[in-house]
C-alpha cells in the first residue's frame, strides 16, 4: 500500500479524467432516461460494459463536452464538490436534480483495490442505477431542458473566472431560480467508496412536478 | 460432457494425443493391446517356465509408478492367468494397481479398488489369490487426516523380492516367529531401502530378518546397523548388518508427492490414535511389538571394524522378510525366504549404494510400553522412521484435506504429547493451588517431609544454623527426560557411569521436529533433489551427510552427552557425529508425567510455596521452612534431593539464593545432581562473570544486541546505566535487565500463577491452497483457543495472529515434511471491545486481521492464535460489571422498593462510587415538563424526568425479584461519558420506575446497551424484561426532552468501546435462554422533531399512518454496500449492509418492543450514513427497516421507525436542503 499526494502521478488528473468520462456518460443516460430529448437522437453504445444511451446530436454533444472539460481542472484540483444536472420545466423550474456528490481523500493511498477495473465496476453500478431511475422518479412535465451546474468549493469560481477554459464558454453562476427546488425530494440513488474518490448519485425531485 | 469425462480419465491413462475425438481409435487401440497381451501371454509362460491362473478373471490397470513396474506387473499378470490393461476401462478393470495416488485421482475412482502390486506378488508367492482387502490402497470412507496417518505395514519387502529379476516365487517360506520382533517398511514407497538383519535365535537358527527399512527422503540414505539384541533371554539377534540400499529407478521426489493413503486406516487402532501428531516425530509409536519384552537390550556390537566391512556378506544371507499383520495385532507374520540368489540380491543391494565406511554405532532397539502398546525403537531407525513418517504425514497431509478436516486442531493438540507436557506446567500450577485450596479448607496440611527433617532434626543428625532472611530453592530435576528414560535401566546408567566422558550416553527424545534455518539451508539441496542423486552418488560421502541430516531434535541429553558437545536442541544427526555413541531413548509421557507428579508430591511434603515453572522445575520458597525447622538450606536442600531421588529414582539440583534469579542461576551452578548455595554477599561476584546470555529473559536475540554495544557478561552490563538498557529494549525489559545483572529479583514466588496469555499455534504441516481453507483453519484455531479459554476460565481481550509465512526464496517444501521452513514470521494484532471467550468472535477477529495481511496462503506455514489481556470470567461478569452496583443495589434494595411502590416514578442514581440516590419522583404530568428531576451526581444529565438505574447486569436479582412487575418498568444502564467510568462501567444508572404504561412523559434515558451483561439480563424476571423492553417504545413521548438532552447524549455516544462490544453481547444475548430484551444497540444522535412532542394516544396513531402513506416505498432495494475504508459509519459495530440487515431484522423480530436506546443508535448511524455522504446506505437502512416495521404487528415499532425516520429527515434537510422521499 502506497501512499501518495494529490500531486504524485499527477493523480488529480487521472481522477479527473476518470470522473469527467463518467459524467459524460452519465449525462447522456440522465438524459435519455428522463426524457429531455426525444429518443430519437440517441444511440446505444457501450461503455463500462454495459448499454448506455448517447446523443448523437451534435451541438448537445458538444455543450456536454464542453462542461465537462471546464469542470475537468475543477475535478482535478479536487475544488468540484457537486456537479449536478438540472432538469428544468418550461418555466425553468427545477424539476430533478441529479446531484453527483464527489469527494476526494486528500490522500490518495493505491492498494490493489484502485485498479482501475475495480472503480469501473463502482461506475458501471451507477451507470446502472441511472438507467433505472426513473422507476422511483415521477414522470416530468413535457417541454424540459436541462443544464449542469458545479458546486465548487470556495475560492475556486474566482480561478474559474480568471481562467476561461474554452474561448466564450465561461462559467456563470446559477441563478437562485434554478437552484431552489420546492418542496424536495431526496432519492439516493448510489454511492461509491474507492481509495481516489468517494462518490455518491442522488436525485432531487420535485414533490409537484406538475 | 461425456466426452470431457471420458477424456479425462484417458489423460489419467497417460497420453491423451488428440485421437480421442475419432472415437473408435482407443476401443481399436485398447482391443489391439488386448490382443497383443492375449498373445504375449503364452510366450512369456513358456519363457518362465512356471504359470498358473491365480489371477484368472482380473483385470489390471496400473495407475501411475508402482512398484514392481506396471510391466513387471503386466508379465506377472501374464504368468498368472490375469489381464493387464494399459487402459482403465470402467466396467471391465477390475482392481487398479497403484502404490499411491494423489487425492484427486482417489476422488476418481471412488468406489474402486485400487490395490497396491503387492497384493499381486504376493499372491505369487502364495501360489494363491490372496484376499486384497489387506492390501487395499485407501480404506473407504478413511476420513480423518491424523488418524489415518499410520504407518503401511511392510510389504515392500517381498515386492523388491519380486522385482528382482528372478523372483523367488514360491520359496517363501511363511512361519510364525517367536522372536516377535516387529518391523516394518515404514515407507515402502520411498523404499528400496532394506535393513538386514541377521537374528540368531537361541535355536541357533540363523536367520536373515529382512527389514523394510524407510528411507527419509534426506539422509537415511544407510543403515548398517550391528546390534546384539537379546529377546527375552531366549534369542539373540544379531542384527548384523542393516544394508540400506536405493533402488536405482527410485524417483522419490515423485514419491513423496504422493498421499500415501494406503491401508493406513488398518491400523486405526487404538494404540495408534493415542499417537500424539507432533511426535510424528515419534514413529516409534507405530512399531507396535506384541513383544512381551518390556524392553531388550540391544548391544552395540557394530564399533568394531568388521561390521563395517561386512556389508557385503549380507546379500548371500537368506533373507527374512517380516511381516505384520497389523490388522490383526497380534499376529506376526513371518516370512522367511530361505533362499535367495546372490545375484539378485547383488542387484538391489549394488555397491554404490552401500555405506562401508558409516559408523556403525550403537544401536538401541528398546521396546518400551507407552500407550499401551510397544514401541520399538532403534535410534537411527527410528531417526529415520521418524522422518519417513513425517514425510508420510505430510505427503498425505498436503495432498489431502489437511486443515479442512474440523477436527484437525483438536485432534493435534489432544494428539500431542508435547503439547501435553507443555500444559503440564499449568496443570502443576493448578495442582499446587489445589494444595493451597485445600489447606484453607481444611486446616493444617500435612508435611510429611517436614515432619521428617523435623524428627532427623530433633535426632540431632542436622546442624544447627541460623536461618537466612528469605530462601529461594530451585529445583531442577537433572536432564530430566533423560533421567526419566532410563531410571528403570541401570544398564545404561552403568555404562555412563563406567566410562562417563568416553562413552557418553544420549538420551534424546524426538520432539517436535523444528527447522534450523542454517541447517535447513546447507541440506536443502540434498533434500530436494534426492531423485537426481542416483546410487552413484551415495557414496561415503553422502553417508557422512546423511547422518548429519537426522532432523530429530534432541529434547534432552545426559550430562555425559554434554560433555561431548551435545545439547539439547540439536539435530540428532549432528549430535550423532559429535557423539558416535548416542543412544536415543523414546518418549515415555506416563513416565514423566508419574516422575513430575511423584516430584511435585513429595516438594509439597515440605512447603506448599510452591511455584510450579514446567514439570520439573520448581521454585520454592523455603524461607518459612527454613525458619520453622531452624535446619540449614542445605541440609533441606540435601533432604529434598534425597527424597527425591528416593521417590523417584531421579536426581535433582537445587540451587538456593536469596531470590529467584540468584536461585536459578545457583542451580547451574549445582548441576548435576548437586546443590549450591549462592549467598547474597557472593552473589555480586558470581554473577559478574556470568554471560548476560544466562540471565533469564535474555536470548540470542537480546545477547545479539546486547553483544552490539559490547556486553557480552553480566559485569558488563552492570555498566550500563538503566536509562541506556530502557531506551533500547523498552522501560520494562531496560529495568529487569538492569536489576538482573546486579544479581537485584523482587519477584515473588508466586503460588498461583497468572495465565497472562492464552493461545494456540500450529506450524507443522500448514499447507493451504485455498483461503477458505486457511479460514476454515483460523476458525477451528480459534475453537482451540475457546476450549483453553473456557478450560482456563479466562476472557481475554487483545487477540494476536501470529502468521508464519514461507519467506521469499525459501523452498516451497522445507526439508522436513510439514514443517516450517524458513519462515518470516508476522503477527497482528487486534483489541476487542471486549474480553471474550468465543471462538467465534475470535475468528472473526483473526479472519480479519488475516485478510489485513494480504498474504498468500499457499505459503502459509505456520499459524498461532494468542488471547492477551486476560481476566477471569468470574471477575469479568462480577467485578467488571456487576460488582459494586449490584452490591449497592442489594444494600438499597430494600430502601428503594418502597419507595418505589409509592411513588410513581423512583429514581436511583449510581455513582460508581458505589452510592445510590433513590428518590421519588412527582406522578408524571403527560407533557412530562413539570417531571422534577431528583437526580443531584449526575451533571451530564438535562432529562427534567429521569430515572437513573444500574444496568440490568448490575441489577441484582433478588433486587428484581423484590421489585414488583408494576413498579418497575425499566432498568438500563446508562453511560454519561467515558471519563466518568473509567472502568467502563456504568457511572450512573437511571431507573426509572412508572407504574403505569398509559403513563406518558415518563423518561427513559437508556442506557448504553454495551454496558449490559446479557447472562444477568437474561437472569432478570420475565416482567421486568418486558418493561425493559416497553421502556422503549415510550421514548418518543419524550423526545421533546430528550431534543434537550442531545448534546449529552451525543457524548454518550463516545463511551469506550461501544460497537463492537455491543454486537458482541447482542450475539449473546439471543442465546441467552430467557431471551433478554436486549437488543443491538445503537449509538445515536437525537434531533427535534415535532412529532415527539404530542402526547403518547396522539402519537400512537400517527406511525399507522404514515405507515401506510408511506408502505410503498420500498421498490428498489438493490444493497450495494460500499463501505469507506476509512472508519466508515458503524451501526453496533456492523458496516457492511448485510451485517446491518441481519442486525435490523434481529432487532425487530426479536424484540417485541423496541428500546429507546437502540433507536437512537439507529439514528445516530443514519447520521454518520448521511455525514459520510451515503445516502445510498442510508435509503437501503430506510427501506428495510421500514419493511421490517409493515412485518410487525407492534404499534411502537411503527413509532419507532417513525422517530427514526422524522430525525433523519431533519438531519438531511439540514445537509441537503431535502427531504427523502419516502413513497
Amino acid at each position: 500500500m502506497t501512499t501518495l499526494t494529490r500531486q504524485d502521478l499527477n493523480f488529480g488528473k487521472v481522477v479527473a479524467d476518470i470522473l469527467c468520462e463518467f459524467l459524460e456518460v452519465a449525462i447522456h443516460l440522465i438524459l435519455y432516461v428522463r426524457e429531455v430529448y426525444p429518443s430519437g437522437i440517441f444511440q446505444k453504445r457501450r461503455k463500462y460494459n454495459v448499454p448506455v444511451q448517447m446523443s448523437c446530436h451534435p451541438d448537445l454533444n458538444q455543450y456536454i463536452q464542453d462542461t465537462l472539460y471546464c469542470i475537468k481542472p475543477l475535478i482535478e484540483k479536487n475544488e468540484a464538490e457537486k456537479v449536478v444536472v438540472v432538469i428544468m420545466d418550461k418555466g425553468h423550474h427545477p424539476v430533478e436534480r441529479f446531484v453527483f456528490e464527489i469527494s476526494q481523500p486528500t490522500l490518495l493511498s493505491i492498494s490493489s483495490e484502485t485498479l482501475l477495473s475495480h472503480v469501473e465496476q463502482l461506475l458501471r453500478a451507477f451507470i446502472l442505477k441511472i438507467s433505472v431511475c426513473d422507476a422511483v422518479l415521477n414522470t416530468n412535465p413535457p417541454d424540459c431542458s436541462f443544464s449542469v451546474l458545479v458546486h465548487t468549493r470556495e475560492s475556486a469560481t474566482r480561478n474559474m473566472e480568471k481562467v476561461q477554459v474554452i474561448k466564450d464558454f465561461p462559467w456563470i453562476v446559477a441563478d437562485e431560480q434554478e437552484i431552489h427546488m420546492q418542496e424536495p425530494r431526496l432519492i439516493p440513488l448510489k454511492t461509491m467508496t474507492s481509495d481516489i474518490v468517494k462518490m455518491q448519485l442522488y436525485v432531487e425531485e420535485k414533490a409537484q412536478k406538475i | 460432457m461425456s466426452r470431457d469425462g471420458w477424456m479425462k480419465k484417458k489423460s489419467n491413462a497417460g497420453d491423451d494425443n488428440g485421437w480421442a475425438e475419432a472415437g473408435g481409435y482407443m476401443a481399436a487401440k485398447v482391443s489391439k493391446l488386448d490382443e497383443q497381451f492375449k498373445l504375449a501371454a503364452p510366450r512369456e509362460k513358456l519363457k518362465e517356465g512356471t504359470s498358473s491362473t491365480i489371477f484368472s478373471g482380473i483385470s489390471i490397470y496400473v495407475n501411475g509408478y508402482t512398484d514392481p513396474s506396471a510391466d513387471e506387473l503386466r508379465r506377472l499378470m501374464m504368468l498368472h492367468g490375469g489381464q493387464f490393461h494399459l487402459y482403465y476401462r470402467h466396467s471391465k478393470t477390475t482392481h487398479i494397481i497403484a502404490n499411491n495416488l494423489p487425492n484427486s485421482k482417489i476422488q476418481d475412482l471412488k468406489g474402486e479398488k485400487v490395490i497396491r502390486p503387492e497384493w499381486i506378488t504376493d499372491s505369487v508367492k502364495a501360489g494363491r489369490l490372496l484376499p486384497y482387502l489387506k492390501y487395499q490402497l485407501y480404506a473407504k470412507g478413511k476420513s480423518v487426516l491424523f488418524t489415518g496417518i499410520t504407518f503401511r505395514q511392510d510389504k515392500n519387502v517381498p515386492d523388491s523380492i519380486q522385482t528382482l529379476p528372478q523372483p523367488n516365487v514360491g520359496q517363501n517360506i511363511s512361519l510364525p516367529h517367536s522372536i516377535n520382533t516387529l518391523h516394518k517398511n515404514v515407507v515402502p514407497n520411498y523404499a528400496k531401502n532394506h535393513t538386514c538383519l541377521q537374528l540368531q535365535s537361541s535355536s541357533s537358527t540363523p536367520q536373515d530378518k529382512r527389514l523394510g527399512h524407510p528411507q527419509p527422503q534426506m539422509n537415511s540414505l544407510r543403515c548398517q546397523n550391528g546390534v546384539d539384541v537379546t529377546i527375552n533371554g531366549h534369542a539373540k539377534v544379531l542384527l548384523d548388518t542393516s544394508h540400506l540400499q536405493l533402488a536405482p529407478n527410485e524417483d522419490s521426489s515423485l514419491l513423496r508427492k504422493v498421499p500415501l493413503t494406503n491401508g493406513h486406516t488398518r491400523l486405526n487402532n487404538s494404540a495408534l490414535r493415542h499417537e500424539d501428531l507432533s511426535s510424528v516425530a515419534e514413529p516409534s509409536d507405530l512399531f507396535e511389538s506384541k513383544t512381551r519384552v518390556p524392553h531388550y537390550k540391544c548391544h552395540v556390537t557394530s564399533i568394531d571394524p568388521h561390521s563395517k566391512s561386512d556389508p557385503y556378506d549380507f546379500p548371500h544371507s537368506p533373507e527374512t522378510p517380516f511381516e505384520k499383520d497389523f490388522e490383526a495385532q497380534d499376529q506376526l507374520c513371518v516370512d522367511v525366504n530361505n533362499k535367495v540368489e546372490p545375484q539378485t540380491v547383488k542387484t538391489t543391494s549394488c555397491p554404490s549404494l552401500q555405506e562401508p565406511e558409516t559408523s556403525v554405532d550403537g544401536e538401541k532397539a528398546h521396546v518400551l510400553l507407552l500407550n499401551e502398546s510397544y514401541h520399538n525403537i532403534s535410534d537411527r531407525s527410528s531417526a529415520n522412521n521418524k522422518q519417513c513418517f513425517t514425510e508420510h504425514m505430510l505427503s498425505e497431509s498436503s495432498s489431502q484435506l489437511q486443515a479442512q478436516t474440523d477436527n484437525l486442531i483438536s485432534e493435534f493438540y489432544s494428539h500431542s504429547r508435547l503439547h501435553q507436557i507443555s500444559t503440564w506446567r499449568t496443570a502443576f500450577s493448578e495442582y499446587v493451588n489445589e494444595l493451597h485450596c485445600k489447606r484453607r479448607t481444611s486446616g493444617t496440611p500435612s508435611f510429611p517431609g517436614k515432619d521428617s527433617l523435623r524428627r532427623m532434626k530433633i535426632q540431632g543428625s542436622c546442624s544447627r544454623q541460623v536461618s537466612v532472611k528469605s530462601c529461594i530453592f530451585h529445583v531442577d530435576m537433572d536432564c530430566f527426560f533423560v533421567s526419566v528414560g532410563i531410571r528403570h535401566r541401570p544398564d545404561l546408567k552403568g555404562q555412563s557411569s563406567l566410562r562417563p566422558g568416553t562413552n557418553p550416553q544420549l538420551e534424546k527424545k524426538y520432539y517436535e521436529e523444528k527447522h534450523n534455518h542454517a541447517q535447513h539451508k546447507e541440506d536443502g539441496d540434498l533434500h530436494r533433489n534426492p531423485s537426481q542423486e542416483g546410487p552413484g552418488l551415495h557414496t561415503n560421502g553422502v553417508e557422512q551427510d546423511a547422518t548429519g541430516l537426522s532432523m530429530a531434535e534432541i529434547a534432552s541429553c545426559s550430562y555425559e552427552a554434554r560433555q561431548a558437545g551435545v545439547k539439547n536442541g540439536m539435530f540428532f544427526g549432528k549430535a550423532k557425529q559429535l557423539c558416535p555413541l548416542l543412544q536415543a531413548v523414546p518418549y515415555d509421557f506416563e513416565a514423566y508425567k508419574q516422575v513430575a507428579l511423584t516430584m511435585y508430591e513429595t516438594l509439597a511434603g515440605y512447603t506448599h510455596d510452591i511455584e510450579a515453572l514446567s514439570c520439573d522445575e520448581v521454585l520454592i520458597d523455603a524461607t518459612s521452612v527454613i525458619k520453622e525447622l531452624e535446619i540449614s538450606p542445605h541440609d533441606l536442600a540435601s533432604a529434598i534431593r534425597a527424597d527425591i531421588e528416593k521417590k523417584t529414582g531421579c536426581c535433582a539440583s537445587v540451587g538456593m539464593a536469596s531470590n529467584i534469579l540468584l536461585a536459578r542461576l545457583a542451580t547451574r551452578k549445582a548441576k548435576p545432581n548437586g546443590q549450591y548455595f549462592l549467598k547474597s554477599e557472593q552473589a555480586d561476584d558470581f554473577i559478574r562473570d556470568l554471560a548476560v546470555t544466562s540471565l533469564p529473559g535474555v536470548g540470542p536475540a537480546m545477547g545479539r544486541k546486547l553483544a552490539a554495544i559490547g556486553v557480552k557478561s553480566c559485569g558488563d552490563l552492570q555498566q550500563v546505566s538503566m536509562s541506556v538498557l530502557q531506551k533500547k529494549f523498552g522501560p520494562r525489559t531496560g529495568q529487569t535487565l538492569f536489576r538482573f545483572c546486579r544479581g537485584l529479583d523482587d519477584r515473588p514466588v508466586r503460588y498461583e500463577k497468572e495465565r497472562k496469555s492464552v493461545s494456540a499455534e500450529m506450524n507443522y504441516n500448514i499447507r493451504f491452497t485455498r483461503i477458505d481453507e486457511a479460514e476454515c483453519f483460523l476458525t477451528n484455531l480459534s475453537m482451540e483457543v475457546q476450549k483453553r479459554l473456557k478450560v482456563a476460565g479466562l476472557r481475554g481481550r487483545r487477540v494476536t495472529l501470529k502468521v508464519m509465512i514461507r519467506k521469499v526464496g525459501a523452498p516451497i517444501e522445507p526439508a522436513k515434511y510439514g514443517g516450517h521452513g524458513i519462515c518470516d514470521n508476522i503477527a497482528r494484532t487486534v483489541m476487542l471491545a471486549q474480553s471474550t471467550d468465543n471462538g467465534q468472535l475470535i475468528a472473526t477477529a483473526v479472519i480479519k486481521l488475516f485478510h489485513a495481511m494480504k498474504l498468500q496462503v499457499q505459503d502459509l506455514r505456520g499459524v498461532g492464535i494468542q488471547v492477551q489481556l486476560l481476566d477471569s470470567k468470574n471477575s469479568v461478569t462480577q467485578d467488571y460489571h456487576t460488582r459494586s452496583i449490584k452490591e449497592l443495589l442489594k444494600q438499597q434494595g430494600q430502601a428503594q422498593c418502597p419507595k418505589a411502590d409509592t411513588s410513581q416514578i423512583a429514581r436511583v442514581m449510581l455513582q460508581e462510587s458505589s452510592i445510590a440516590h433513590v428518590a421519588s419522583v412527582e406522578p408524571v404530568p403527560e407533557t412530562s415538563k413539570e417531571q422534577a428531576r431528583i437526580t443531584t451526581n449526575y451533571p451530564q444529565s438535562h432529562l427534567r424526568l429521569s430515572i437513573e438505574v444500574p444496568s440490568p447486569s448490575q441489577v441484582d436479582r433478588k433486587l428484581n425479584g423484590q421489585i414488583s412487575p408494576k413498579q418497575s418498568t425499566f432498568s438500563r444502564p446508562h453511560f454519561p461519558s467515558p471519563s466518568d467510568s473509567p472502568k467502563s462501567s456504568p457511572g450512573k444508572l437511571i431507573l426509572q420506575i412508572p407504574n403505569q404504561p398509559e403513563n406518558t412523559g415518563i423518561v427513559l434515558e437508556l442506557p448504553n446497551f454495551s454496558q449490559i451483561d446479557p447472562e444477568v439480563f437474561a437472569a432478570l424476571p420475565k416482567e421486568l424484561q418486558d418493561e425493559i423492553k416497553s421502556a422503549y417504545c415510550r421514548t418518543e413521548n419524550t423526545s421533546d426532552q430528550l431534543s434537550e438532552v442531545r448534546n449529552p447524549l451525543l457524548q454518550l455516544k463516545q463511551a469506550g468501546a461501544g460497537p463492537v462490544r455491543v454486537k458482541r453481547q447482542y450475539k449473546r444475548k439471543n442465546t441467552s435462554p430467557a431471551k433478554s430484551c436486549l437488543s443491538p444497540i445503537k449509538k445515536q444522535s437525537l434531533t427535534i422533531s415535532p412529532a415527539n412532542t404530542l402526547p403518547s394516544p396522539i402519537k400512537q396513531e400517527r406511525p399507522v399512518e404514515r405507515l401506510k402513506t408511506e408502505n410503498s416505498s420500498l421498490k428498489q432495494n438493490i444493497p450495494e454496500p460500499t463501505c469507506a475504508s476509512r472508519a466508515p459509519p458503524a451501526l453496533a459495530g456492523a458496516s457492511e449492509w448485510t451485517d446491518i440487515k441481519t442486525l435490523l431484522r434481529e432487532w425487530v423480530t426479536t424484540i417485541t418492543e423496541p428500546m429507546e436506546e437502540d433507536i437512537l443508535q439507529v439514528v445516530k448511524y443514519c447520521t454518520d450514513l448521511i455525514e459520510d455522504k451515503d445516502l445510498e446506505k442510508l435509503d437501503l437502512v430506510i427501506k428495510y427497516m421500514k419493511r421490517l416495521m409493515k412485518l410487525s404487528v407492534e404499534s411502537v415499532w411503527s413509532m419507532a421507525f417513525d422517530f427514526i425516520v422524522d430525525n433523519v429527515q431533519v438531519v438531511l434537510q439540514q445537509t441537503y436542503g431535502s427531504t427523502l422521499k419516502m413513497a
